[in-house]
């Protein structure tokens, strides 16, 4: 009898550690520990994403240079409209002062978990990212921070099934939240059937919820839905983010930790 | 019976650091295989339960440590199921038949639907529709690429701990 028990203690120890662990995921030691095998695999993965990389690099320099000629247009025009935008606001005793600054991350990895969306980018603690700041990418909202370790960072993105921001629609002024429906499909919730959206209307951020400034690019209407007998619309969002194809993005820091 | 746990431990990093960094080249709608869980399947039926036990363990919490959700959860679904697989296999003499291959999806199919249970908590979808969109494909992508090892060439079948542990007893007398 004893030796059949003895057969199934490795198990039992096992599954009381992983159950202690279940118990303690609010306890800073546990943060540590996830905190510290994060970096490492970033340690261990960079080699490997920097070797991809370099393979797009060529494709990646044709498609910036020009992009450097369509903005070296684009900067002649605006310097002239800067100099008459700070006359005017001089004029009006005009204060601007940014609340957030970015700090760009290299995209490591994805999620280990098939079931999760998020990914893993080399830049943490020690850059000033935080738990539950916004990611972004020049395209538009990518996700929010989970968690950071000194050198890298869980981002959960928006198309996970487990996270809503604070959305409006851009000409109708229509406030909503958006988060992800069935098979990652973004959504805006809240909308009445009364609202003026248009397909193809864009949907930015709120800034009401403190991890991204007003206005940002979410995604665009891609299909108004009227539900019966329900007083709000189902409104589906195509989000600006390729997010299969992301390989940098920028985390927004608040003025308020970076100080 | 030392190198052979290294080279499981060497497999172990490298497999994790393959989930991570190139399994989106194996996305399809959304859906990704879980490369750990074949791999701890893999050392519970090349080795035995107790190696699948602690293979599920590691790979668990390491996919806990840089997954986004609950600690713990990935790390107690692996090390049971690769155990209790482990058990089960041992009766049938490690040899995985079409029961075994049955056995190993509905294993696949317990461990999605429980980590998706601790994960949607609190989340506006519910566990029905996740399981009907998320849990049952990444089950068949899983086991797919699974059954597609178990027919490869490189599926040299079960290595015997009793042999392994004999040749490392010979070592040290020698």
């Amino acid at each position: 009898m004893l030796a059949v028990i003895r057969n199934y203690i490795p198990w039992l120890l096992t599954t009381c550690i992983s159950f202690i662990l279940i118990f303690s995921n609010n306890l800073p030691q546990v943060e540590v520990l996830r905190a510290k095998i994060s970096d490492t695999v970033v340690t261990l993965s960079s080699p490997i994403s920097s070797l991809s990389r370099y393979g797009r690099l060529g494709g990646e320099n044709r498609k910036l240079r020009k992009q450097i000629s369509e903005v070296s247009l684009l900067v002649g025009e605006l310097q002239s409209s800067g100099a008459e935008c700070e006359r005017l606001q001089r004029l009006l005793n005009y204060r601007e002062e940014s609340e957030f600054k970015l700090v760009a991350g290299v995209v490591i990895g994805l999620s280990p978990d098939p079931g999760v969306r998020g990914v893993i980018v080399n830049c943490g603690i020690e850059d000033g990212v935080e738990q539950n700041f916004g990611a972004i990418s020049p395209q538009g909202v990518v996700g929010r921070v989970y968690r950071s370790g000194s050198s890298s960072a869980a981002v959960q993105l928006l198309t996970d099934q487990n996270i809503g921001i604070a959305g409006r629609t851009l000409n109708s002024r229509e406030l909503g939240m958006v988060h992800a429906g069935k098979n990652g499909e973004l959504k805006i919730d809240g909308i009445p059937v009364t609202a003026n959206v248009e397909k193809g209307e864009k949907i930015v951020t709120a800034g009401l919820d403190g991890i991204f400034p007003n206005g940002l690019t979410i995604g665009h209407v891609k299909e108004i839905r009227s539900l019966e007998e329900s007083w709000l619309l189902e409104v589906i969002v195509d989000p600006s983010v390729k997010f299969n194809q992301l390989e940098e993005l920028f985390v927004v820091i608040r003025a308020d930790s970076a100080e | 019976m030392r190198s052979e746990i290294i080279k499981i431990a060497v497999w172990g990093i490298v497999v994790l650091l393959f989930q991570i960094g190139t399994s989106s080249l194996f996305e399809i709608r959304g859906i990704r295989p879980d490369f750990m869980l074949i791999w701890t399947i893999i050392v519970t039926v090349k080795y035995n339960r107790y190696f699948g036990l602690a293979a599920g363990f590691f790979a668990g919490l390491g996919q806990d440590a840089l997954m986004i959700g609950f600690m713990g959860v990935q790390t107690l679904t692996k090390n049971s199921i690769a155990f209790w697989f482990g058990v089960w296999l041992d009766r049938k003499e490690g040899k995985l038949s079409a029961i075994g291959w049955t056995v190993v999806f509905l294993l696949i199919l317990l461990h999605e639907s429980f980590t998706s249970i601790f994960y949607l908590q609190g989340s506006s979808v519910s566990f029905g529709s996740n399981f009907i969109s998320t849990v049952i494909p990444t089950t068949l992508y899983t086991g797919t690429v699974g059954f597609l090892w178990g027919l490869s060439p490189f599926n040299t079948g079960r290595k015997s701990i009793a042999g392994v542990l004999k040749t490392s007893q010979q070592r040290r007398v020698k």
